[in-house]
């Protein structure tokens, strides 16, 4: 994998270190909103922060995930001052207990309404928490984005093509990456935020902008 | 009478936030930690006065470095401040024993408010 040689120049340590604690308190809030609407304690761990290049973040984002493919992988954009893609990876076997949790299982469903049912279900805690996190991050940094739809791949490996057209090869990319385990429900699942180059300009600043605050 | 804080968090801007958010005319000796468990052999090592405590953190986390803490002082003021602000959480965290939780990012308001408030229970523990 390419070495950023310069990474320390385009975001220091200690932007690395405040956008650490502004996602784990977006995060935070986001999980407690999830909890708001179905009954489950969710453990957080620590975010971390990285830099990698346009042409390897796709590899990057499949050697942090620790479950064995296939898994499920809700996808969503969101664009304004920050622009990016939310990943929400679930493992395979977790939709049908998150469709449980949403209480949304019947007796004697046929697959095909099932299946429905599960892809609802895996969009639906993806669009909750991706939508109260990003929503979050971007609150606390005195800014607002908007969404594109989230979307399902359920693959043995995602592609995660369509972010290529908005970083590109020779960029720059932010990775954030979270894990998160439903107690009790024996779900683990990871939440990554990638941003492109241009946004890393406006993240720079609205971080110190916060820090300022204080 | 408030003469010793420690503060444990994984995050340096955290502690840097906290620290700011504090009444300035505070006249203390501060410790700080990384994670729980330094946070515990600090607490052993140190007595502090009034301990912050986060919750999400490496090697141990705030509930186990919490229940660890009141074990070794089952007096001990600990606030906890952290993003984990989930129903169940703050439940679990005042069942064990925390004596104040503070949401992050807390603010001068609310760190002062939970100094005050330590402080008049310190002297209560005193009288009694
Ligand atoms: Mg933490």
């Amino acid at each position: 994998m390419t070495i950023l040689k310069d990474a320390n120049v385009l975001f220091s340590e200690e932007e690395k270190s405040i956008l650490q604690e502004v996602m784990n308190i977006s995060f935070g809030n986001a999980v407690a909103e999830l909890a708001e609407i179905i009954d489950v304690l969710i453990r957080l761990s620590v975010p971390s922060v990285t830099l990698v290049s346009g042409k390897d973040f796709q590899r990057d984002l499949a050697n942090k995930i620790e479950i064995t493919p296939p898994y499920n992988s809700i996808e969503q954009s969101f664009s304004g001052k920050l622009n990016g893609y939310v990943f929400m990876i679930f493992p395979e076997g977790s939709e049908k207990k998150l469709t449980a949790l949403l209480g949304d299982y019947q007796e004697h469903l046929d697959p095909v309404e099932e299946t429905r049912l599960e892809k609802g279900a895996l969009i639906e805690i993806g669009n909750i928490l991706t939508g109260a996190c990003v929503g979050k991050l971007v609150d606390v940094l005195d800014e607002n984005v908007s969404f594109t739809p989230p979307r399902l791949e359920m693959a043995s490996s995602p592609s995660w093509q369509t972010p290529l057209n908005l970083i590109g090869q020779e960029s720059v990319v932010i990775s954030v990456k979270t894990e998160f385990k439903f107690m009790a429900h024996d779900i683990n699942g990871y939440f990554f935020l990638i941003t492109n180059e241009e946004s890393l300009h406006w993240f720079k600043k609205a971080l110190h902008t916060f820090m300022e605050q204080f | 009478m408030l003469k010793k804080i420690l503060i444990v968090d994984d995050s340096p801007v955290a502690i840097r936030i906290l620290k700011v958010c504090l009444p300035p005319e505070l006249d203390v000796e501060f410790m700080e930690a990384k994670n729980g468990a330094e946070g515990l052999e600090c607490f052993k090592r140190f007595k502090p006065d009034l301990t912050f405590l986060d919750l999400t953190m490496p090697v141990m986390d705030g509930f186990e470095a919490l229940e660890e803490m009141l074990k070794v002082d089952n007096k001990a003021l600990v606030i906890i401040v952290s993003a984990d602000v989930q129903k169940q959480v703050v439940d679990r965290v005042m069942s064990l024993g925390a004596f104040l939780m503070v949401y992050k990012p807390p603010s001068r308001n609310t760190i002062q408010a939970a100094v005050n408030k330590a402080v008049a229970k310190m002297q209560e523990m005193r009288v009694s």
